[in-house]
């Protein structure tokens, strides 16, 4: 196995981040308890929402995937 | 042993980074495409050229994981100074899956490089050789005959001064 270099291991994570991307994100069911806390989502900040160059090449990734399954 | 030794003449001199002046190289100077999206511009159009395309597909063919083109890829880049290491590995994800979408075009069979390797069944890890060679040696003590190993050793020169049939015809020296 060659997970040892850089670009194999790049490559890997951007595989998985794309498989759990595709993923609804499911909140957690508040169970209550001591330690119940509110689970609800903040309203993301606009920081938040600007693209990070990960998210462009997982973007990227996307597309050229779907170019793929076209072959 | 030897062959290391050549591997570490080959290594660069210690130092060897300085003999150039400072902003002589590429890579001293600011990276002309600062982004991942300028990279991968860059790199597209490059990939996706026909010539390009073919040389890619016959070193596919080779064997060579497209993690190791990328990756040779995107250090060329760096060493042209087009863009910085970090960019580089940012972007080297799209470059093996555009290197993949021209292997699925042209149907090569290529590998990504990050594939598990087969477990060969027919090869034998060292130490069961060993842990074998000993066993094989302990039977053979036990029952009283010496091993390969023991056994007298005769010179490469009296095995060649025995089988040497006897000069015979007229410029034969005589002893």
């Amino acid at each position: 196995m060659n997970l040892y270099t850089a670009a194999a291991k790049s490559y890997a994570k951007a595989v998985r981040d794309l498989e759990n991307r595709k993923q609804p994100a499911v909140e957690p069911q508040k169970t209550g308890g001591l330690l119940g806390r509110n689970m609800a989502r903040k309203p993301k900040t606009q920081e938040a929402k600007e693209k990070q160059p990960y998210d462009m090449v997982l973007e990227a990734m996307e597309q050229i995937r779907e170019y793929r399954n076209k072959i | 042993m030897a062959q290391n030794y050549r591997e570490s003449f080959n290594a660069p001199i210690p130092g060897q980074s300085l003999t150039a002046e400072l902003g002589a190289r590429p890579w001293q100077h600011p990276p002309q495409y600062t982004t991942v999206e300028e990279a991968m511009d860059f790199y597209a159009p490059r990939i996706l050229e026909p010539q390009f395309r073919d040389n890619i597909v016959d070193v596919m063919e080779l064997g060579i994981p497209l993690t190791t083109i990328a990756n040779s890829l995107q250090s060329g880049g760096v060493m042209q100074g087009k863009h910085s290491i970090d960019v580089g590995i940012l972007i080297m994800p799209v470059l093996i899956e555009m290197l993949s979408y021209v292997g699925d075009e042209e149907g090569v069979d290529y590998t990504v490089g990050t594939e598990m390797e087969e477990e060969d069944k027919d090869k034998f890890r060292d130490s069961t050789i060993a842990k074998a060679m000993r066993n094989v040696k302990k039977v053979m003590e036990e029952e009283g005959s010496k091993p390969v190993e023991e056994l007298p050793e005769t010179s490469v020169e009296e095995e060649s001064m025995a089988e040497e049939p006897a000069p015979a015809g007229l410029m034969a020296r005589r002893q």
